[in-house]
């Protein structure tokens, strides 16, 4: 019996100093910020990032995390009160519900805030009230249809679609050609959001959310021809429309097997990960029948915050300042195929420039979703659009449960206010 | 000899106080405030204030959590008897005069210590991936597509819950099983009775009390169903799968939906507890009459 | 009255005759359920966690050629050894200070309910709390705790001991009603002191019961996910099975590096199940029949 005290002691103590051991070597001396991503598909480009600020700053260690469904991890944490130092996260409606928590700090005067590009801080604004800066955009992204140039050839295309029709008759083509025209990654619900964005941001005009919220409209009014739109294309995808996953249609168009996927330049790197010669290019989704009147979708995909309560005030500023100066930025969107929310810094890629221009001319629209209330899930309703179509159900039902659905949910999701 | 006697009286003290306090600080105490902030609208951080039954009123009209009670119950009663009819099965075949018994047994209950979420991770993997490669070589065709994209997405959730649970209870019916004596098993044999009527009315009767243990854990564990969800669906396709547990962890951290979260965990608790306790008294009192 | 009958025949020489007869038919089903419904899905997750991304064409068969570096690769990009060092705490602290104070908990319990309304309390008090499930104390324990610093390995391991007592007394209790008073009486009158009667006397006795609640913590904390999920947010602090759900997001379609990492959480516990296999076996299943 005592032998097992002892061994079982002993072993404890072990066990409690190693536990221990990485807290004591955090402690010594280096002041430690955490830095939270709620995204994961920029983690490489973060640490390449990271690396280099830690070894300019060797008095700072930068933890970096980055869990799945960062959001709602982000969310537990506003629960605990336990904010991270640094937050990089989109300026979507997590960012809303941070900013209602009222725990990051303003920005404006930290000599950072007049890199940024006046369209995105302006943008960024519009989702809570009063006149700070609570996020210091990195990187904007901008929607679109990412295309297999080398495909589009084969079936004899030679000109990216600029009208809707345009867009359906290409489409056809490539069927004709026996090649799959659509992957739809709806098993990851929010991959539809990169769809409707796209059709609902084009259609409305910006003000519905905030009609909508006070009851003065709804979606069963506006919504049906949006609705109709993605209808349109489901038939382009693959049969099994809700089975595939994220990953997996990436991959499906690395091989080749598929000539598009309508969502955003973060796929991209994605896609280089798999193929380094995938021959991909974007162009924008040419929702209306009006070439003149089509907008790229574009939106602050990554912002930096700080924590109000932050203990490493200083550090958070340097890594902040660090990650948005020019040189850095450029790396970033190079990595990632973003586009550049800090004066001066440029995209030339030539997989974008279908996008480019017109994100550069100020051609864009921002995402509908941004402005949705949290806990609407849009993208739910629209996986099960989907999974309607996959049963046979008629067009017409679908949208019209569609619709319905989308009053019904957005009511019990804006309560809040 | 008095400071002995002190000690006896004050020892059973000793050993139970201070858990009871660390369990009511850390277990009962927050379900308290869990039932408080439930009349509230505390958004998890902030100010509050109270809202009388708002939140109930909502969690009892709101369409999404009351499908997610639907999709649990039926979950959870298909769950249930699949498990206990199947595992109860695999039990009588491992009871059975066979070879390699002991290495079948642990075979069959090796599911049970691994952990659910990466059994769900490599399902997901089975179901999206080497199930609809084989169905297409194979030209079939409910086989070539992801059950996990459908409407029926919660079978695929259902078989792997049967797959994983069915060890414990069958290693439960199995020791049930073999504490029926062989040889009245035999003597029925003898005067000439079929294999269903020894069945229902020698062994059944005799592992009742293990069926009312099975039934008990299945239910409750079923009802409160999150990791396998979380990893092969995340309560898709549109809110199909989205289970109760589900839904408290990915709404209840969202802002102001705390307090609603907080009733729906308060329902929640009500309805396991009822389920529990009436399971409990209608087969307890099944076991006696059979007894 | 049917056992009587039964026993005045000669049973022995009757079962000898019996236990002749295997049932092959029976063996061969038994067999082939196993292998395909539970060691298929076994099989394909070996088997992919050693291939490499361009040996992926045929999912099921074996792979050309070992790759062992998707397991060095996941081993680092999951950061293996600290998630590994933090299960191995919370596992290994939790049993160690699981079976004694329990035990003592379940040993007051049954000795002092009978003339003590305070016992019989504290014995449906947790009983009741059984039917409280994680799930539901969740949103106000998240707070609650991180309120107090104890969203850590630390403090996780507290709430792990804290919350086993209901279902682990239970266990003990059934197991020490059993024992005999005359033994305890015994020792007082050599002189111990009451501590010293359930550590010297009881608490070895405990020993099958020790080893189902030891198991059963085990499994229990080895592989719970839901509250490392809502409570570890430090990846320095995170559990194995929570780092499969962080990392998986960065897996990205490297199916065999997943599956590699996949592997190497569940290796451990293969290991302790084959070396301990009817010890588990049979503890589990006292774990429910008592």
């Amino acid at each position: 019996m005592k032998k097992i005290l002892t061994i079982t002691a002993t072993l404890l103590a072990g066990l409690a100093l190693a536990a221990c051991s990485s807290n004591k070597s955090a402690s010594s001396g280096k002041k430690t910020v955490e830095f939270y991503s709620t995204k994961q598909e920029n983690v490489s480009t973060y640490k390449g990032l990271i690396k280099e600020f830690e070894s300019k700053n060797k008095d700072i260690k930068v933890k970096l995390v980055a869990p799945a469904d960062g959001g709602t991890v982000l969310k537990t944490r506003l629960t605990k009160n336990d904010i991270p130092d640094v937050l990089a996260m989109g300026g979507d409606f997590n960012f809303v519900d941070v900013t209602k928590a009222d725990v990051l700090a303003d920005l404006s005067d930290r000599p950072y805030a007049k890199r940024a590009l006046p369209a995105y801080t302006k943008m960024l604004k519009q989702y809570y009230s009063g006149n700070k800066m609570l996020g210091m955009p990195l990187a904007a992204n901008v929607s679109g249809v990412m295309y297999n140039k080398d495909l589009f050839k084969r079936a004899g295309i030679n000109k990216t679609p600029e009208t809707w029709d345009e867009f359906i008759q290409d489409m056809k083509q490539l069927q004709s050609k026996g090649i799959q025209p659509l992957a739809f990654p709806f098993k990851d619900s929010w991959t539809a959001m990169g769809i409707w964005n796209q059709i609902a941001g084009n259609e409305l005009p910006a003000s519905f959310i905030g009609k909508r919220k006070d009851n003065k409209t709804s979606f069963q009014k506006t919504h049906k021809e949006s609705a109709e739109k993605f209808a349109q294309l489901l038939p382009f995808g693959q049969k099994d429309i809700v089975g595939l996953s994220y990953n997996d249609s990436n991959k499906l168009f690395a091989q080749g097997k598929v000539a598009m996927l309508i969502n955003g330049n973060f796929v991209i790197p994605e896609l280089v990960k798999n193929n380094k010669d995938i021959n991909v290019s974007m162009f924008k989704l040419p929702v209306s029948s009006d070439a003149a009147k089509n907008k790229v979708t574009s939106g602050v995909d990554v912002l930096l915050a700080k924590s109000k309560q932050t203990k490493n005030n200083a550090a958070c500023d340097k890594l902040i300042s660090f990650l948005t100066d020019k040189e850095n930025e450029k790396k970033y969107i190079d990595e990632q195929f973003a586009l550049p929310t800090v004066k001066g810094v440029e995209q030339s890629n030539a997989r974008l420039a279908g996008v480019v221009a017109d994100a550069q001319a100020g051609n864009i629209v921002d995402y509908p979703d941004h402005l949705y209330p949290s806990g609407f899930d849009m993208a739910g309703l629209l996986q099960q659009f989907a999974l309607n179509y996959k049963d046979g159900m008629k067009t017409s039902e679908i949208i019209n449960t569609f619709l319905k659905n989308a009053d019904n949910k957005f009511d019990s999701a804006n309560v809040e206010e | 000899m008095v400071k002995s006697r002190s000690s006896v009286k004050i020892t059973p003290y000793l050993m139970t106080v201070p858990m009871v306090v660390l369990f009511f600080i850390l277990h009962t105490y927050p379900f308290l405030k869990g039932v408080f902030y439930s009349f509230t609208n505390w958004r998890g951080y902030g100010g509050w204030k109270f809202v009388g039954l708002k939140n109930y009123l909502y969690v009892f009209t709101n369409a999404e959590v009351t499908h997610s009670y639907l999709f649990t119950l039926k979950f959870a009663i298909f769950a249930t008897v699949l498990v206990n009819v199947l595992s109860l099965a695999i039990a009588l075949g491992l009871n059975g005069k066979i070879k390699f018994k002991n290495t079948l047994k642990a075979v069959y209950f090796l599911p049970y210590i691994l952990g659910t979420l990466i059994i769900g991770f490599v399902f997901n993997f089975i179901f999206g991936t080497i199930l609809p490669d084989i169905g297409q070589s194979l030209h079939i065709g409910f086989l070539s597509e992801n059950i996990l994209g459908g409407a029926h997405a919660w079978l695929g959730i259902l078989f792997v819950t049967v797959w994983q649970s069915m060890a414990f209870n069958t290693l439960i019916y199995l020791s049930g099983l073999q504490t029926v004596d062989t040889e009245i098993y035999e003597a029925a044999e003898l005067d000439g009775t079929t294999p269903w009527q020894r069945f229902y009315k020698i062994t059944f009767p005799l592992i009742a009390p293990f069926f009312t243990i099975n039934l008990v854990l299945s239910v409750k564990n079923f009802l409160m169903v999150f990791d396998q969800i979380i990893a092969m669906t995340n309560g898709g396709p549109g809110n199909l799968t989205t289970s109760i547990s589900v839904l408290i962890y990915k709404r209840g951290f969202q802002g102001a939906q705390f307090a609603v979260q907080s009733a729906n965990a308060v329902v929640l608790f009500i309805v396991i507890a009822s389920i529990s306790l009436f399971q409990l008294r209608v087969l307890e009192k099944r076991e006696e009459k059979i007894q | 009255m049917m056992e009587e009958k039964v026993m005045t025949q000669n049973p022995l020489k009757k079962r000898r005759k019996m236990n002749r007869h295997v049932n092959w038919t029976l063996t061969a089903v038994m067999a082939v359920l196993a292998i395909f419904f539970i060691m298929i899905p076994l099989y394909i997750t070996v088997v992919t966690s050693l291939k490499a991304p361009s040996d992926m064409n045929n999912l099921l068969a074996l792979p050309h050629k070992m790759r062992w570096a998707n397991f060095s690769d996941a081993w680092q990009m999951t950061d293996f050894p600290i998630k590994f060092r933090n299960t191995a705490f919370i596992t290994f602290v939790t049993i160690v200070f699981t079976l004694p104070l329990h035990s003592a908990i379940a040993y007051a319990i049954v000795r002092n309910r009978e003339h003590s309304k305070f016992f019989t309390g504290i014995y449906y008090y947790f009983l009741s709390a059984m039917f409280i499930p994680f799930n539901v104390v969740m949103l106000p324990l998240v707070s609650q705790v991180s309120r107090w610093h104890m969203d850590n390995v630390f403090g996780i391991t507290v709430l792990y001991i804290v919350f086993g007592i209901p279902m682990n007394i239970f266990l003990y209790a059934g197991f020490i009603k059993k024992i005999p008073l005359a033994l305890e009486e015994s020792a007082v009158m050599d002189g111990a002191t009451p501590f010293q009667v359930f550590y010297k006397v009881i608490f070895p006795m405990l020993m099958p019961m020790h080893a189902t609640v030891a198991i059963l913590s085990f499994i229990w904390t080895w592989n719970d996910f839901l509250m490392p999920l809502v409570l570890l947010s430090d990846p320095n602090q995170q559990t194995l099975q929570l780092s499969q759900y962080v990392f998986q997001g960065q897996f990205s379609t490297q199916y065999n590096l997943a599956f590699a990492s996949y592997m190497l959480v569940l290796i451990p516990v293969l290991i302790i199940y084959v070396i301990f296999q009817k010890w588990i076996i049979a503890g589990v299943t006292d774990g429910a029949v008592k």
